[in-house]
């Protein structure tokens, strides 16, 4: 078997990070930065109602708030890769309504069709990845939230206070990466 | 023959005259509160029922399960006396105690002196046993049952850059190109 080519075009290097599931690096802190306060959001409810103390679970704490931040940031990766082609998609008019409200009739007939096709293309990408990531976030922590909430303070409200933490967070964060590999939305 | 029916008639009357005019005292043990928690009230409530037919004199009460290391006593008395029962009537006590610690306790019966009849012995008799319950310590109690609506309320807040924002920031941008598109 031919060893794979590592060395793409500039189009093609264009096309991968468009469409493909890697992220920026800027898009990858946005992610991190919101997957580490939506998993620190419960530390506060399990302070104060679960009366567990910070400091003495402090090591726990940290552990949780690390495993849950990286499966859900995994989710919202996930999540954004299905969402970013159908918002894509639906945004194509308005994208074009945009650029030829901005553009004027002179310039509207300097520049060729193909040009424009790539200006739409490339604005129609940009709206379409600052959506998703948006719905994204939005979905993701919504889930996890809901999962959350009702595996700490209904399905194990009985338990003690640091077995509820543990499952409830290893729970939520779990399935919410879990449910975010599929395909169908 | 005769003889024979004669004393078999005086020995029923002996054993009727016997049964006659006796009291039978029955106690019960019963806690009023649903959740019992450490530093909070406990009500207990003692029932007695006099089901027999005689009048129940000299009746004592007393509960000597419920040490003072344990629980301090808030309401009422731990021995108390009646002069008189009636048969068929029944009298309540009712004792406020307070938990000092938290978990399992045991509460066994309490005791009841009475005097059955006329020129008889006095008669013991023991209550119902509630068994082991256990005692919420306040801050599991808290845990389970106190409302929360600050903490709610606050975390309500905490998740607004995590639900809010991000809704808005793409509401924004939908509404903006779909108008756009509707325009044209």
């Amino acid at each position: 078997m031919a060893p794979k080519s590592s060395n793409f075009s500039k189009e093609e290097e264009l096309l991968l990070q468009d469409f493909g599931r890697d992220l920026s690096r800027k898009s990858s802190v946005i992610f991190y930065v919101h997957a580490l306060f939506v998993s620190a959001i419960p530390l506060w409810l399990f302070n104060r109602i679960h009366q567990m103390e910070m400091l003495d679970n402090a090591i726990l704490f940290v552990i949780g708030t690390i495993f849950s931040a990286y499966f859900v940031a995994l989710a919202y990766k996930n999540n954004k890769f299905e969402l970013k082609h159908k918002i894509a998609q639906k945004r194509s008019d308005g994208v074009a309504a945009e650029l030829n409200a901005k553009m004027s009739e002179s310039e509207s007939k300097k520049i060729s069709k193909k040009e424009k096709d790539e200006r739409i293309l490339w604005r129609k990408n940009e709206i379409a990845e600052a959506e998703s990531m948006q719905l994204a976030v939005f979905y993701t922590n919504s889930l996890f939230l809901i999962l959350l909430i009702l595996s700490s303070f209904f399905f194990f409200k009985s338990y003690s206070p640091m077995p509820n933490y543990i499952i409830s967070m290893v729970g939520a964060s779990s399935i919410t990466g879990l449910l975010s590999t599929s395909s169908q939305k | 023959m005769k003889y024979c029916v004669l004393v078999l008639f005086l020995s029923c009357f002996c054993v009727v005259a016997s049964e006659e005019s006796s009291a039978k005292l029955i106690l019960t043990k019963n806690i009023l509160n649903s959740i019992i928690t450490q530093g909070n009230d406990l009500a207990i409530e003692y029932n007695m029922y006099n089901i027999g037919d005689g009048v129940a004199t000299d009746v004592e009460l007393a509960d000597s399960t419920l040490h003072d290391t344990d629980f301090e006593l808030i309401s009422g008395k731990m021995s108390v006396k009646w002069d008189r029962i009636q048969p068929g009537t029944n009298v309540t006590h009712v004792v406020v105690v307070r938990p000092l610690k938290s978990g399992a306790q045991n509460f066994t019966s309490a005791v009841v002196q009475y005097v059955a009849s006329e020129d008889s012995e006095p008669k013991f008799g023991f209550s119902s046993e509630i068994g082991e319950v256990e005692i919420l310590s306040l801050k599991e109690y808290n845990r389970l049952y106190a409302p929360h609506v600050v903490e709610w309320g606050m975390f309500g807040i905490w998740t607004i850059p995590s639900l809010l924002l991000p809704y808005m920031l793409y509401y924004n941008s939908k509404t903006k190109y779909t108008v756009k598109s509707k325009k044209n």
